[in-house]
């Protein structure tokens, strides 16, 4: 029985720490494309792996250092044009950020979550971005919980933000309900009489902030309201929040209690 | 009133073509199908396509799925099928596993494991029912319907990968 104790020890000190948010989300992004039949998908995915990503990517990379070199020489006496904002903007520059992998790693239940600590407005975040701590459950349903948590950007700030929250110990992701939630929807339910439903993300169109504001840094930060929905649960967990913005990317942790 | 979509819902509109809602179907199963295969194939970026290549199977596969049956031993299959091809063809596993094995290698200060070691020998079939028995938890029933063989034959080749394990593990019986 010692081997056998011993070899459930060694698989779980192997594979519980590894990662499997980000993997089940590109997944999900990959299945829920919307263009395309089944089989069609399924044939450029083969020919789009992982491990051919990468020479794809080397020989794009080599091209365009090729054509930069051409161009330059080509082009050399003339101006060259104002550049694009960084980032860009629209569906482009968000797709750049849900292309970013979640860097979160499993925290195995249990297990201490080391929660970011707040600063003394009882923000979590090291900027640009900060989030309101201490997510807890506001109302409960047959399927799960629901809980709010206010979202601060700097004034003036631009390009899309992305928000992608993690359940650390099951590595699955949180679901989006609120006013700036996005992606496919992955479930229909009724919080207080209003129905909702459940998404994958969050996106800040810094284009058409709120026009509600909190002082905060000696600036008019601007407030959206976040709100969250998880799966029943009686020992609480560890979340992990990934804030993407074109030129940033945020990971605060914290710890979400019972309700 | 709350409406949370069945199971039985969900399969439908998968069959459909309703991506999101096969996301929804393995969002449960990902985790034990992902570590499974990094177990497998020793490799995050050849288990994250191992599993991705066996969502699409499986995709295409649901039409297979009984009625009410089970959807974990299913897809734990697909995932198996897809890892056993995948070491299949990369000729160059063997030396590539030694170098991702290392990064395994734990050592326990009481009985001196090495899971290096404790792998190494094993063949696929055998490290997979040691996976699914020691790891993931599956009753011989299951790993009887993931593997494709009876729950006795199951059980006889976790007790083989027993047996062969035991004498890796000399410091480890020393203290039983």
């Amino acid at each position: 029985m010692r081997l056998e104790r011993a070899l459930i020890d060694l698989f779980h000190e192997a594979l519980d720490a590894e990662d499997v948010a980000g993997p089940f989300q590109r997944l999900q992004l990959e299945l829920e494309k919307p263009s395309g039949a089944m089989y069609r998908r399924s044939a450029r995915r083969i020919l789009m792996t992982r491990n051919r990503l990468v020479l794809l990517a080397a020989a794009l990379v080599l091209i365009v250092g090729v054509s930069v070199l051409v161009g330059t020489h080509a082009y050399s006496g003339l101006h060259v044009g104002q550049s694009a904002p960084a980032g860009g903007s629209g569906k482009t520059a968000l797709d750049q950020l849900l292309a970013r992998p979640i860097q979160f790693k499993s925290i195995p239940a249990g297990q201490t979550c080391p929660a970011s600590g707040p600063n003394t407005d009882g923000l979590l975040g090291g900027g640009p971005v900060y989030i309101g701590a201490g997510l807890t459950a506001d109302t409960s349903t047959n399927w799960g919980h629901y809980g709010s948590s206010t979202l601060l950007t700097p004034p003036g700030m631009v390009g899309p933000v992305l928000l992608r929250a993690t359940d650390l110990s099951t590595g699955l992701p949180l679901a989006q309900v609120g006013p700036y939630a996005a992606g496919s929807v992955s479930g229909n339910d009724t919080v207080n009489g209003a129905a909702v439903q459940r998404h994958g993300y969050a996106v800040l169109d810094t284009s058409h902030p709120p026009t509600t504001t909190y002082d905060f840094l000696n600036s008019p930060y601007v407030q959206w309201p976040g709100e969250y929905g998880w799966a029943h649960t009686t020992t609480g967990f560890c979340v992990g929040i990934q804030i993407d913005g074109p030129s940033f990317t945020e990971l605060i942790r914290d710890q979400v209690n019972p309700s | 009133m709350f409406q949370q979509r069945s199971e039985e819902d969900l399969i439908r509109s998968a069959r459909d073509g309703d991506g999101g809602a096969f996301a929804d179907l393995l969002r449960p199963l990902y985790s034990s199908a992902f570590r499974v295969a990094l177990a497998l194939l020793h490799d995050r970026g050849e288990a994250e396509d191992a599993v991705q290549e066996a969502a699409f199977k499986a995709w295409r596969k649901l039409g297979t799925v009984r009625r009410g049956a089970p959807l974990r031993p299913w897809f734990l299959a697909i995932v198996a099928n897809q890892c056993r091809s995948v070491r299949r063809k990369s000729w160059w596993s063997p030396e590539r596993l030694e170098e991702r094995l290392a990064d395994f290698r734990v050592a326990d200060a009481d009985a001196r494991i090495d899971l290096h070691q404790a792998l190494k020998d094993l063949d696929y079939d055998q490290r997979l029912v040691l996976v699914l028995r020691y790891y993931l938890d599956l009753p011989y029933e299951e790993i009887a319907q993931v593997m494709g063989i009876s729950a006795k034959a199951a059980r006889s080749r976790n007790e083989r990968a027993i047996r062969r394990l035991r004498p890796i593990f000399p410091l480890t019986e020393a203290v039983i």
